[in-house]
C-alpha cells in the first residue's frame, strides 16, 4: 500500500530504492522519515521486498549436467537422457497425425521415426540427437487440442512413436495418453465395456464419472477401474505396475483372492506375484499432470480442487464414485460444479459444493464432526426390584413402592421404565404434581414412542382430572396424537380431547371431537358416553 | 514483515563478460570457441532463465537459449552490453514459453507446492522463504516480473532494461514500482 497521496514524499521511497533520488532530497527524505510513520512503513515494506529478492538472488539455480547440456547444444552424444516428456510433448501433434495414418484402413505405415525437427543454421553444427528446439508449444493451443483423434480403432495394435506421446479417447469420458514407445490394444467387450491391453511401455488414463467400465489387462494382471486416474506400465522384464492417484481399482486375479485398491497406492506384479504396496511415484504424478494437459476428453481449461479432511483419510465421494482417501487432488473442467461428500466411520458425513475454476487449485478442507456418543444403555434394574414394586402397588402400598423405586432411580436415573413406574406410584400415593414431573421427564427422554404415548396420556389425565388444567391437558393430548397418531391409546386420546374442549367451554370443537370419535370408533369403549354428551350438547343447541 | 533499519543495496551478481576475440572466433564457426562461450555463459543464462521461468524445464530452456545465442550471434554488433543482449534472448524465450505454454505455466505455478525445491537450503525456513519468493515471482505479470528480476536480482540499470525490452525508461520505472507493490501484496509474510 502506497503512503497517503497528500504526502509530498509519497514517491520518495521508490525513488530511493531506484537510486534516482538526488542527494539533497535524500537528506530531506531521511528527516521526513523520522516524523512520518506512513513513509517509514512504506520504505520498510519495500526494503523487505528488496531483502527477499536479494537473498533469493544469491541462491543459485538448480544444478545441471553440464556435459549433457553441452552435448545437446554442441552436438556430441548426450551423456544421459533429458527429461523424456519434453521432446515427447514437442512432437505430440505430429505423432497424432502419424497415428491417423496407422488407423486409416489400408493406410501406409509411416517410418518409425518422425521427421527430424528443424536444426539451427550454420555456424552451429547440427545436433546429433533429436534436438529439443523444435517444440513450440503449439500443442497447447485449443485449436491444436481439437485435432486430437476422437476415437481409435478397436482390435489393432497401437504404438506410440519413440518421441511423442499419443492422446487418445477410446470412449466418452475416458482419456488415454500413451507415453513414447508404449504399445497397447483396445477392445470393446460384449457388455460395451472397454478393455485396454497394455503390451509394453507406460500409459496414463483417466476415467471420468459416467464413463463405461474399463478393464485393464497387462500380462497376467487384470484390473477394473472405478472412476480412476491411473498410471500403468509394463517393463521389459514383464513387471506390471499400476500407480493409482484417484479412485479405485478392483483386481481380477484368478490365482488369489481379488482385492480392491484405493488411491493413492502403487502396486507391482512380477512373475505372477504381487509385490508389496507402496506410494505412487512422483514420476507417475507428473505423468498424470501432463496427461491432463493433453487430455482430449476434458474440454476447456482444467482446474483442480485439493480435498483434505479432518481427521485425515476420509473417503472422498463424487456422485456415486469413491475417489479415494483424503487428501486427493481432483481435476475437472473450468466451471464444472461438484458435490463432494466425505465419509469416515464414526463421523457425520460432510458435504461441499465446489465450482472448478480453470487454471486454479482450490482447496477444500472439510471437518467431519464425530457422531454423538449413544447414551450407554442403562443397566437394567434387577427384575425383582420392578416386580417387587408392582407387587407393592397391587397391594395398594404405594408409598413403599415409591420409596423402593426412588432408591433404585438414584443409581439408574436413565431407566425410563423405572421412572414410569415411579410416576404411577406417586399418582397412586396422591402426589400428582410429582407424578406429573416424572411423566413429563419420561416423555422427554424416552426413545420408545409407545412409552412416550403412555407418559403423555398419563400426564394429561393428571392435568385434566386432578389439577384441572384443561388447556395444558389439551396441549399434551394433541402432542401425543401428533407423535403417534396410530398409538395404542388413540381411542382414549380422541375421547379425552373432547373432554378438554368441554371443560374449556369450547362446545363447537367438543361436538366435532365427539363426532370424530364416534365416526372412528363407533363401537368404542366410550361410544355410549360420547353419544350421551352429543345429545346433551344438541339440547343446548350445539350440533 | 520485518522492520528495516537502513537502505539496502540491491543484488549485483557478476556480469557476463565475454572477450570480443572469443565472440569473433564464434562468428567464424570455431567449434572450440562455441564450447568456451557455452561454459562462460552457462551460469549467467541459467540464472536468468531460472529467475524468469522457474525450475521447470530449465535444462530445455537453457538449451534453446544457447542455440538461439549461437544462431543469432552474427546479428550482435557489440553496441550494447553482451550480457544485456543475452538477457534479451532469455527474455524472449521465457516470454514465448509463458505465452505459448500459458496453461502449463499457470498449472505449474498453482502447483508450485508440489515442485521439487530448487536448491537444498541450509534450514527449512530459508528454503520455504526461497520457494515463497519463487512462487510470488511466478504470480506477477510477466512484464513486472521481468523488470523486478532485471533490476533487483540481476543488477541492471533502468536504461539497460529499457534497451533490452525496447520500451521507454520511464515505463521501466513505472513497471518496477508496480512490481514492488504487487510483490509485497502477494508475498505470504509471516504472521507477527
Amino acid at each position: 500500500m502506497a503512503p497517503k497521496v497528500n504526502c509530498r514524499f509519497s514517491e520518495h521511497a521508490q525513488l530511493l530504492l531506484d537510486g534516482r533520488l538526488p542527494a539533497e532530497q535524500e537528506h530531506e527524505f531521511r528527516l521526513h522519515l523520522e516524523e512520518c510513520p506512513t513513509c517509514r512503513g512504506e520504505l520498510s515494506r519495500l526494503e523487505s521486498v528488496r531483502k527477499l529478492l536479494c537473498d533469493a538472488a544469491s541462491a543459485p539455480p538448480p544444478p545441471c549436467d553440464r556435459q549433457a547440456l553441452e552435448a545437446a547444444v554442441l552436438g556430441s552424444p548426450p551423456a544421459r537422457r533429458f527429461r523424456w516428456w519434453i521432446p515427447a510433448l514437442g512432437t505430440a501433434m505430429a505423432a497424432a497425425a502419424m497415428l491417423l495414418w496407422f488407423l486409416l484402413p489400408g493406410g501406409v505405415r509411416p517410418p518409425a521415426l518422425p521427421e527430424p525437427p528443424p536444426i539451427p543454421q550454420a555456424p552451429i553444427p547440427a545436433p546429433a540427437r533429436q534436438a529439443l528446439v523444435s517444440y513450440s508449444g503449439s500443442f497447447m493451443e485449443p485449436a491444436a487440442a481439437e485435432q486430437t483423434l476422437p476415437a481409435v480403432a478397436f482390435g489393432e495394435e497401437i504404438q506410440a512413436g519413440p518421441v511423442a506421446p499419443l492422446a487418445l479417447r477410446p470412449a466418452e469420458r475416458i482419456s488415454l495418453v500413451l507415453w513414447p514407445g508404449a504399445r497397447i490394444r483396445l477392445q470393446e467387450r460384449p457388455d460395451r465395456s472397454i478393455e485396454l491391453q497394455l503390451l509394453s511401455g507406460e500409459c496414463t488414463l483417466r476415467r471420468l464419472p459416467g464413463a463405461v467400465p474399463l478393464r485393464i489387462q497387462t500380462g497376467a494382471v487384470a484390473l477394473w477401474t472405478v472412476g480412476t486416474v491411473l498410471h500403468v506400465s509394463m517393463d521389459a522384464q514383464g513387471t506390471a505396475t499400476a500407480e493409482l492417484l484417484e479412485g479405485e481399482l478392483q483386481e481380477e486375479d484368478e490365482t488369489s483372492s481379488a482385492r480392491r485398491l484405493t488411491a493413492p497406492v502403487a502396486t507391482s506384479w512380477s512373475a505372477g506375484r504381487r509385490q508389496p504396496d507402496r506410494a505412487p511415484s512422483s514420476r507417475a504424478a507428473e505423468a498424470v499432470r501432463f496427461s491432463k494437459i493433453l487430455d482430449p476428453a476434458t474440454p476447456g481449461e482444467l482446474g483442480w480442487v485439493q480435498v483434505s479432511s479432518s481427521p485425515p483419510g476420509a473417503e472422498v465421494w463424487l456422485e456415486d464414485n469413491r475417489l479415494g482417501l483424503a487428501p486427493v487432488l481432483i481435476s475437472r473442467s473450468d466451471g464444472e460444479a461438484l458435490e463432494l461428500r466425505l465419509r469416515a466411520e464414526g463421523r457425520r458425513e460432510a458435504r461441499a459444493h465446489v465450482r472448478i475454476e480453470g487454471g486454479r487449485v482450490l482447496r477444500q478442507h472439510l471437518t467431519l464432526e464425530p457422531l454423538p456418543e449413544p447414551p450407554p444403555p442403562a443397566p437394567r434394574p434387577p427384575e425383582d426390584a420392578l416386580a417387587r414394586a408392582r407387587t407393592l402397588l397391587a397391594a395398594h402400598e404405594a408409598e413403599a413402592a415409591v420409596a423402593l423405586l426412588e432408591g433404585r432411580l438414584r443409581s439408574r436415573p436413565g431407566d425410563v421404565e423405572l421412572r414410569l413406574l415411579l410416576a404411577d406410584a406417586l399418582r397412586l400415593s396422591r402426589r400428582p404434581e410429582q407424578a406429573l414431573d416424572h411423566y413429563r421427564q419420561v416423555a422427554r427422554t424416552s426413545r420408545d414412542p409407545h412409552v412416550l404415548e403412555v407418559a403423555l396420556f398419563e400426564a394429561s389425565r393428571i392435568e385434566l382430572d386432578v389439577l384441572n388444567q384443561p388447556a395444558r391437558a389439551l396441549e399434551t393430548l394433541l402432542a401425543a396424537r401428533r407423535i403417534l397418531p396410530q398409538g395404542l391409546l388413540r381411542q382414549e386420546v380422541a375421547f379425552r380431547l373432547a373432554e378438554c374442549y368441554l371443560k374449556l367451554s369450547d362446545f363447537g370443537r367438543a361436538v366435532r371431537a365427539l363426532q370424530d370419535y364416534l365416526r372412528l370408533y363407533p363401537q368404542g369403549t366410550r361410544a355410549a358416553e360420547a353419544q350421551r354428551l352429543l345429545s346433551d350438547l344438541a339440547e343446548k343447541g350445539w350440533r | 514483515m520485518p522492520g528495516m533499519t537502513g537502505f539496502l543495496p540491491r543484488a549485483t551478481p557478476p556480469r557476463l563478460s565475454v572477450p570480443d576475440e572469443l565472440l569473433g572466433r564464434c562468428r567464424a564457426g570455431d567449434r572450440d570457441a562455441f564450447r568456451e562461450l557455452f561454459h562462460i555463459a552457462l551460469p549467467h543464462v541459467r540464472r536468468i532463465l531460472y529467475r524468469l521461468s522457474g525450475p521447470v524445464d530449465l535444462d530445455d530452456l537453457t538449451q534453446q537459449a544457447f542455440l538461439e545465442i549461437f544462431r543469432s550471434l552474427g546479428r550482435y554488433q557489440g553496441r550494447g552490453a553482451f550480457s544485456s543482449w543475452v538477457f534479451g534472448i532469455c527474455l524472449r524465450l521465457s516470454k514465448k514459453r509463458a505465452r505459448g505454454l500459458g496453461r502449463f505455466l499457470r498449472f505449474r505455478e498453482r502447483l508450485a507446492d508440489a515442485l521439487e525445491p530448487a536448491q537444498p537450503a541450509a534450514d527449512p525456513e530459508s528454503l520455504e522463504r526461497a520457494r515463497a519468493v519463487e512462487r510470488t515471482l511466478a504470480r506477477l505479470p510477466f512484464e513486472q516480473r521481468t523488470v523486478l528480476v532485471m533490476f533487483e536480482m540481476e543488477g541492471h540499470g533502468g536504461g539497460e532494461i529499457a534497451e533490452a525490452l525496447g520500451i521507454p525508461e520511464a515505463t521501466v520505472w513505472t513497471r518496477l514500482h508496480r512490481a514492488r507493490h504487487h510483490f509485497a501484496r502477494l508475498f505470504p509474510w509471516p504472521q507477527k
